[in-house]
């Protein structure tokens, strides 16, 4: 779990989530955001990490953030194949709160260059089964619309619960002495 | 008499069958589990242990259900943050050792089932070795692993 000790302020995207609503900077406003690149026929690492996301929010919402001021977000790279109704299926099988999220190749590419995040679709010519490589990490988007955290896996849930703890608390801080004037 | 008869039926055999299953029995699979998808999911994966406690390495070179329309083997690599599949033709497991089939590494990619695949569910995957030894693995479906 690394830290950015200047947040990035991230620039404006368009994607769309698995209701079919504008997905944008705004959405990630006031709320900590978690973002997972991937696709849905991903058999290992995908469902992997979505589990990993489950137990995540599961455990920070029991005593360290309200549930409404969270989100888990599974971005799918694959927009070929992966439609808004799969992505819903998909994302409420592991926690019906998860948001499934895509777009054009562009406005996926506009997002994940903000984050560093690399993926790449080995199309074959006629055929609908192709690999996709993509980033593994996961990216904690501040409710500033910063990106602050890169997490690496594997996921330690106590660890990483422990350390949003904390980060929650300097993010609080830090908004009360802006907020009060010198 | 006819005890003795049997008997000296069963020594001879008991020498024909020591070859067929001895080199069956020294490979176990431990644990063998299919992680639970979502309903409409095109593809699983499973996973698993193979002990091989032969005196020689074996390779495992495919599988096959009647419950998926093919079964490749499969590795997740991650390299500098980057993580994709690599279809393994072959996989070998050295006389004596253990490999482990687990989240973010070696896998079974379970494609098309012909079924609902659910929590519970027992399926039966035949692990085919390079020898031409087939093993009949009962894989259990779980949400996690075990």
């Amino acid at each position: 779990m690394t830290v950015l000790v200047d947040p990035k302020p991230l620039r404006e995207f368009f994607l769309v989530d698995h209701q079919n609503h504008e997905f944008n900077l705004s959405t990630l406003n006031g709320k900590w955001s978690f973002l997972f690149f991937g696709f849905i026929q991903c058999p290992d690492i995908c469902p992997t990490t979505l589990v990993s996301l489950s137990k995540i929010r599961s455990q920070i919402t029991k005593e360290i953030i309200a549930p409404e001021q969270t989100q888990f977000i599974f971005i799918s790279v694959d927009p070929k194949r992966d439609t808004a109704q799969k992505l819903k299926q998909y994302t409420n099988y592991f926690d019906s709160s998860f948001i499934g999220v895509t777009g054009t190749e562009a406005e996926l590419h506009n997002l994940a260059n903000q984050l560093d995040v690399t993926f790449n679709l080995q199309y074959k010519p006629n055929q609908s089964d192709y690999e996709v490589i993509h980033t593994s990490a996961v990216f904690l988007i501040n409710p500033q619309g910063q990106y602050q955290v890169l997490i690496t896996p594997p996921f330690d849930i106590e660890t990483i619960s422990r350390r949003f703890s904390i980060l929650k608390k300097i993010d609080t801080l830090n908004l009360t002495k802006i907020d009060k004037p010198l | 008499m006819k005890i003795f008869v049997r008997i000296i039926f069963l020594l001879i055999l008991s020498l024909f069958l020591t070859p067929i299953f001895g080199a069956e029995s020294k490979i176990n699979i431990n644990h063998p589990w299919i992680r639970e998808a979502h309903q409409g999911a095109e593809v699983l994966a499973a996973y698993m242990e193979i002990n091989n406690q032969s005196a020689h390495s074996q390779t495992l070179v495919g599988a096959r259900s009647v419950d998926f329309k093919s079964i490749m083997l499969h590795q997740s690599m991650t390299k500098e943050g980057m993580t994709h599949m690599h279809h393994a033709k072959k996989i070998e497991i050295k006389a004596g050792t253990a490999l482990q089939f687990s989240e973010r590494g070696y896998h079974l990619m379970l494609m098309s089932p012909k079924k609902i695949i659910k929590q519970g569910d027992k399926i039966q995957i035949l692990l085919e070795f390079e020898d031409g030894l087939v093993l009949a693995t009962e894989f259990t479906v779980r949400k996690e692993q075990p």
